[in-house]
């Protein structure tokens, strides 16, 4: 603490990929200056070199660009690039970081990022040689060393900072002292060799470690022949194959010889999994599923695609639907571990020798071998470790606790992401986000000190001026431009009515085209945006913001779609694609012209929160609001606090107690004077919008009204009621959570316990992996080892997805003598009553041994599935939020918005969310918390400004408007005027979401939305039709 | 549901048969690599998951009725290249010596493969039957007032007739004893075999078979080429043993003699390649075990030394027996070959039944078996419909 007492307001964040930028979008957003310290020359981790992401196939780099933008462009985020944290002092609320910055040898505050040095540097010329003793070129870290770059490079188009790094080690300038040609071809000044290594002192009041991953490096196992074999590649190495921005431009070759595979063989697990790293890397399997599919895509549906997995683990939210959808298409999965990788004689195409269903050993001969290279601890763990005080478990990785996921040893230092265990995006989102929360937690006082003051240049006064549009095509790499001709669309715009520049650039949401849009506006007098590119779903408020910094109104800005809706539909047919893009950007300059400037209003919000459920969720995200200052509700159905952990009585870390977690939560949630429980209350209504919500809660004593700013669902979900395996019929067939239940009781287990799982999940009814039930089995498995090593434990399965870490309790479940074995959904083990002894007999068809086996069980142990909590529908109807289709509650996005809905100021989190473990819950809670913190940072909230607005002289007040809004935005109002009663209608503007229901159903033109008016949208028709205004 | 319910698991299975060695399913997880990495293993035979399986499952039955262990021939390539480190080899290892002690009726397997203490005391014990039988026989001869001059010598018809009457006595309780084992090793495996419409003539060619892998044990060699070096070794002992199970059973008299032969006589040449083969191979196989640096070497312990060990010292024994009597020092002669009487009788007696050598007899039987089997599979496959 500083003498007075006030933490310092800012956070020290280490690591830029995806969990580090959110962590400092998320921070930033909550008043509090970020330092955000990355290792490398970019930012953007991990995910910069995705093609797609899965389970939604969406551009990796679609959703990452604006979110690098973001990063980039917020004032109170302060990058620091090619920086470690040598060392860390002091104490939480006031913490001094030595940051050692390596030299960039190119000027940040000058590099425009125009990447004319990359065209000049000699390294950049240099051919592969057969001779090692010639000077070979670098391989290019960015596309997995599939291609080469020069010495001096920006490392890949979309990089923050977009500015050139010169790698030293390869420099032809630093090895002879001779070459400076990019120094000489540099037009902005920027190349400094002069550059010296240099420390900086930084003070923070807390810290969040996000170093990410490393990755396993194959040549480890030479029996799978990488680096040996040309046409054996690691996954990273085909997701670079297959990206439009990759070595190939998106063309899937095999490097041998540059053809197309028809046979592609993915082996999972190279690297995890073993004795020497005792942890299962999480995102393999849906990663070799993703790129199957994407490379059918590419090649085509007879690409034969055969993923080598010992389980399928596809336990994350729609993973298992994902699964199916592949197999579905052809991909086929093999259940085995390949044991090596041969070339054919004579060619270089592969052979894998594998394991068929029905136990045949065969050879498949493929064109393509793509090793799944596991998740690594990143390489400075070690030093990480040291530096911020953090443990390390055997592996290398800094898991947190099941109870506390983000927090270390050392109070005020949080962990997250895959450092903490291997995981996805949403989780290290998710982690990122607990951390915010956490750090907030201690910081709450000292938010918006150290934070800037926004300032813009003053917006031009456009009205009354005749347009001057500027039109900005992008090539979305190769996503548009393979297939619309860029430069035609450009030169038809140039000649549109209107338009005073039109040009086309490769990422029209990279920093320099950024840059260029609003020098075009100075250059050119600009007084309109259009630009014709991907979605305004993602990408309007992005270009928005650049044109209100050159100095317009940002509602001065049209997007013309022509990516999702022109290229991506009409890939086969580029002229028509080329034509109907340029109707598209006609008729978006058409509506430009008719453009006025609009502006946002500010309403007063309140502060409160409103969090629905009360178990481990609910609690723990009202419990850190509350710890931020923030007044909260927690309402819960059930008359007392708990949900699902009051039940729980172990977790698979035998030395965590859930119990203790339980007591610690209630008792401090019951007792913070800013949380008010309500116990035995449900939501009876809630109207309102974001910042200011109205709720009325039914309970059992007079309904209760609260106003507040934001709501957390955090509704869980349960176990659902088996009905099969005699559950029921016999008192000895019980659930995971009866056995828990028992185990805790003291009952002793007896000679035999039986276990089965995915009861009822992944069947058609219920077509979703439940994720947590592997993970209980063998918690519950140890247990009865325990308690008695001599009860033989038997768990059936389908895939046991022990995920992450948890790899190491089934390796411990196995040592300990618990049996798995698997059985096939087609041929579902049977129980049937049994003797005295053994009450039960369960059959099953082991699939190694084709046989039937008998196993006599003194209790038969049931994994049922997760279902949704039974009110979930209703809850979702009141929020107008949507549910997946399995009845859980659907995100705004599966990577980056895992917490959010698509409605403002409403969050989700928990089970509520899908099937999810403590540690998961908990961080997911703190997470949407962390975002409420950054939505409800200030007392008051910008709205939207495109809403609703009566045209007085129009309307007549028939309200029929009033009916169909969905929003409940519109009121009939009645008033005397002139001696008459008059009536109109009045638009709640924090409510109207600027659907444009009312204004299509008003017959007199008397409501209309601003930004979509009716002559705006018919000139766009207009423009469209043939014979339209053509230039 | 229907017919039977399947094979009830046993879970005490795996501890029994950790009883005889080293079986670490413990960090098995059912991967296949073993099965990847094993040459020998196809189709029918999915060395060395299936066994591994079947006692992980607890199947005792199906255990017992197995032949995989007996076509494994400890290559160890599925154990260098498990991930788990779950030495699947040595498992298959300990499942032999589990087999054994299920087809032996007498449960002396199991006792000398459990108990270190009682394999020796077995080998001590009929050591010195050996030794008692000599010293009553030249107790009695020596009552006799024989001349002691020419007493101590081999070929006399005394000791010859003697051995000899010994010998035959011995190899036919041996054989005995082995055959009751393999027709159990028949009985266990047959649920497997039966019912396969196995023709009398497929019976008859398996004898062939039997005969050919009793002798050269060919599939070591198709555990792949690393694997030469050990097939050529293990033919070479072979060798050695039956030329010298030839000469002692069926040709002693002509063997065992006093005359002095020229080194190039075939009774010389046989007797020296056989003690030569015999010696080099095993002190080749006890260096290699106590380097184990070989995969299938790493575990070796006390009971896979002991057998290499009595080899050399029969053949030891027997060579300076050899030399002593050319040298013709009688007293020697006569003690040296009372110690190779001793040693190799017990080696025979104890390891030929009950321990490390009944392999020799198993993995031909279950070659064989294999055979006819799979030969019935191809035929049934073969037949249209």
């Amino acid at each position: 603490m500083s003498p007075d007492g006030m933490p310092v307001g800012a956070v020290l964040v280490v690591g830029g990929g995806i969990g580090g930028m959110q962590a400092a979008l998320d921070l930033a957003a909550a008043g509090i200056k970020v330092h955000l310290v990355e290792h490398g020359p970019a930012i953007g981790g991990g995910m910069a070199q995705l093609d797609k992401t899965f389970p939604t196939n969406d551009c990796a780099m679609c959703t990452l660009a604006p979110r690098l933008v973001e990063v980039s462009r917020n004032p109170d985020i302060e990058l620091h690039t090619l920086a470690d944290v040598e060392r860390l002092e002091g104490e939480p609320g006031d913490f001094r970081a030595t940051v050692k910055l390596r030299p960039r040898y190119v000027d940040l505050a000058r590099c425009t990022g125009c990447g004319a040095c990359m065209q000049v540097c000699a390294m950049g010329k240099v051919k592969p040689s057969p001779d090692p003793k010639r000077v070979q070129p670098i391989p290019d870290e960015f596309n997995g060393g599939l291609s080469f770059r020069p010495a001096i490079h920006i490392p890949f188009p979309q990089a923050i900072p977009n500015a050139a790094v010169i790698d030293a080690a390869h420099c032809l300038h630093f090895k002879s002292g001779s070459c400076v040609i990019c120094q000489k071809h540099c037009k902005a000044l920027a190349v400094d060799f002069g550059q010296k290594e240099s420390r900086e002192d930084l003070a923070v009041g807390a810290v969040v470690v996000a170093p990410g991953f490393d990755l396993f490096d194959p040549r480890l196992k030479p029996e799978y022949g990488y680096g040996a074999l040309p046409n054996v590649v690691s996954s990273l190495e085909l997701e670079r194959l297959l990206s439009a921005s990759g070595p190939t431009r998106g063309h899937l070759a095999r490097p041998s010889d540059g053809r197309a595979p028809g046979r592609i063989a993915f082996i999972q697990c190279v690297g995890s999994r073993d004795n020497q790293r005792d942890y299962c890397s999480s995102i393999c399997c849906m990663a070799a599923t993703k790129e199957a599919l994407l490379a059918k895509q590419h090649v085509g549906g007879d690409l034969a695609c055969d993923i080598f997995a010992m389980d399928l683990r596809a336990y994350g939210k729609g993973f298992e639907e994902y699964a199916a959808r592949a197999e579905a298409s052809g991909v086929r999965y093999v259940r085995c571990r390949p044991a090596g990788v041969a070339e054919a004689p004579g060619s270089h195409d592969l052979r894998v020798a594998y394991l068929t269903e029905d136990g045949r050993k065969v050879t498949g001969e493929y064109d393509l071998v793509v090793l799944a290279a596991g998740l690594a601890p990143p390489r400075a763990a070690r030093s990480l470790a040291a530096t911020f005080g953090l443990l390390l478990d055997r592996n290398g990785f800094s898991p947190g606790r099941d109870t506390a996921p983000v927090d270390t040893p050392r109070d005020g230092v949080f962990v997250a992401g895959a450092f903490t265990a291997p995981r996805d995006i949403p989780e290290t989102v998710m982690q990122a986000g607990a951390a915010v929360s956490r750090s907030l937690e201690l910081l709450a006082d000292a938010r918006h000190t150290l934070t800037a003051k926004v300032a813009a240049p003053p917006e031009t006064d456009v009205r009354g001026q005749a347009p001057r549009i500027g039109v900005f095509v992008c090539h979305c790499g190769s996503n548009i431009a393979g297939v619309v001709d860029v430069a035609a669309v450009a030169d038809h715009a140039r000649a549109l009515p209107g338009v005073e520049h039109a040009e086309h650039l490769l990422y029209t949401c990279s920093t320099d085209s950024q840059q260029k849009i609003r020098d075009a506006i100075r250059e050119h007098g600009l007084n309109r945006v259009v630009v014709a590119a991907c979605t305004p779903r993602t990408h309007e408020p992005l270009f928005r913001s650049t044109i209100r910094e050159g100095g317009l109104n940002p509602y001065l800005f049209e997007m013309a779609n022509i990516r999702d809706q022109d290229a991506w539909v009409h890939a086969g047919d580029p002229p028509r694609a080329t034509a109907k893009a340029e109707d598209l950007v006609r008729a978006a300059v058409a509506k430009a012209g008719l453009l006025e400037p609009l502006v946002r209003r500010s309403v007063p919000i309140s502060r409160e929160v409103l969090v629905i459920g009360g178990g481990l969720s609910g609690m723990t995200a009202a419990l850190s609001l509350a710890n931020q200052g923030f007044e909260t509700h927690l309402v819960e159905r059930e008359p007392a606090l708990g949900g699902n952990l009051s039940w729980l009585r172990f977790l698979i870390d035998a030395h965590e107690d859930p119990r203790t977690h339980f007591d610690r939560l209630a008792a401090e949630v019951r007792g913070h004077p800013r949380v008010t429980v309500y116990a035995g209350a449900r939501i009876g209504a809630i109207t309102g919008s974001v910042g200011n919500f109205e709720t009325t809660l039914v309970s059992f004593g007079s309904p209760a009204r609260i106003r507040h700013g934001a709501i957390i669902v955090a509704t869980g979900a349960q176990e659902e009621r088996p009905a099969e395996y005699r559950y029921g019929a016999n008192p000895s067939v019980l659930t995971q959570r009866e056995l828990e239940q028992r185990l805790a009781g003291g009952a002793s287990p007896p000679a035999s316990v039986v276990m089965i799982q995915c009861v009822g999940s992944r069947d058609a009814r219920h077509p979703y992996c439940s994720r947590i039930c592997c993970g209980q089995a063998i918690k519950n498995a140890l247990r009865i080892k325990s308690a008695s090593p001599g009860t033989a434990v038997t768990i059936l399965y389908r895939d046991v997805r022990a995920y992450g870490l948890r790899e190491a309790a089934y390796t411990e479940a196995r040592r300990r003598g618990v049996v798995f074995a698997r059985y096939d959904p087609g041929r579902k083990p049977e129980v049937l009553e049994g003797s005295r002894n053994d009450p039960l007999l369960v059959r099953f068809f082991e699939p190694v041994v084709r046989r039937q086996v008998a196993l006599e069980a003194g209790w038969v142990v049931l994994a049922p599935a997760i279902v949704p909590r039974p009110g979930a529908a209703e809850l979702a109807r009141l929020l107008k939020v949507p549910l997946d289709v399995n009845g859980f509650f659907l995100e705004a996005h599966m990577k980056l918005r895992p917490v959010d809905f698509a409605a403002d100021g409403i969050f989700l989190c928990g089970m509520a969310h899908g099937p999810k473990t403590v540690d998961e819950s908990s961080a997911q809670a703190l997470a949407a918390a962390a975002r409420v913190a950054g939505l409800l940072a200030t007392d008051s909230l910008s709205l939207e400004a495109c809403v609703s607005e009566v045209i007085e002289a129009n309307c007549d007040g028939c309200a029929y408007c009033v009916e169909v809004c969905p929003y409940k935005a519109l009121t009939l109002l009645e008033y005397a005027s002139d001696g008459a009663v008059k009536k109109t209608i009045e638009v709640n503007e924090t409510l109207c979401k600027g659907c444009g229901t009312c204004q299509a159903t008003c017959p007199k033109k008397g409501i209309s939305v601003r930004g979509f008016r009716l002559e705006q949208l018919s000139a766009m028709v207009e423009a469209m039709l043939p014979g339209g205004a053509r230039g | 549901m229907n017919g039977t319910i399947g094979e009830v698991a046993d879970p005490k299975l795996l501890s029994e048969i950790r009883a005889f060695g080293r079986f670490d399913t413990d960090a098995c997880f059912t991967c296949g690599t073993c099965a990847l990495a094993c040459e020998l293993a196809r189709d029918a035979l999915l060395l060395p998951r299936r066994a591994i399986r079947l006692v992980q499952l607890g199947l005792r039955e199906s255990v017992r009725g197995s032949l995989d262990p007996w076509l494994c021939h400890y290559c160890g390539d599925c154990s260098e290249r498990c991930p788990r480190q779950a030495e699947p080899g040595e498992s298959l290892m300990t499942l032999r010596k589990y087999l054994s002690a299920q087809y032996d009726w007498t449960g002396l397997t199991a006792l000398f493969y459990r108990s270190r203490a009682w394999r020796l005391a077995a080998l001590g014990i009929v050591a010195s039957v050996v030794a008692a039988l000599g010293l009553w026989f030249h107790w009695r001869i020596l009552k006799g007032d024989v001349d002691i001059s020419t007493f101590f010598v081999l070929g006399r018809s005394h000791s010859v007739g003697l051995i000899q009457r010994y010998d035959t006595w011995l190899v036919a309780a041996l054989a005995a004893l082995v055959a009751s084992n393999v027709a159990r090793l028949v009985f266990f495996a047959i649920r497997d075999v039966r019912g396969e419409g196995i023709s009398m003539r497929a019976w008859g060619r398996s004898l062939g078979v039997f005969l050919w892998h009793f002798f050269t044990q060919s599939w070591i060699k198709d555990c792949g080429k690393a694997h030469l070096g050990r097939w050529i070794k293990h033919l070479l002992l072979v060798s050695g043993f039956v030329v010298m199970f030839v000469l002692v059973v069926f040709f002693l008299p002509w063997f065992q003699t006093d005359a002095i032969l020229p080194w190039t006589h075939p009774q010389r040449l046989l007797g020296y390649y056989a003690t030569a083969v015999l010696t080099v191979v095993s002190i080749d196989i006890l260096l290699g075990r106590r380097r184990k640096r070989e995969e299938a070497h790493r575990f070796s312990e006390f009971g896979d030394r002991l057998f290499p060990v009595l080899i050399l010292l029969t053949a030891l024994t027997g060579l300076v027996t050899h030399v002593a009597r050319y040298l013709d020092w009688p007293l020697t002669t006569c003690a040296t070959f009372a110690v190779h009487l001793m040693v190799s009788v017990a080696m025979l007696a104890v390891e030929v039944p009950f321990g490390k050598l009944a392999h020799e007899a198993y993995r031909p039987v279950a070659i064989m078996l294999y055979e006819v089997r799979e030969e019935a599979r191809r035929r049934q496959a073969a037949v249209p419909g």
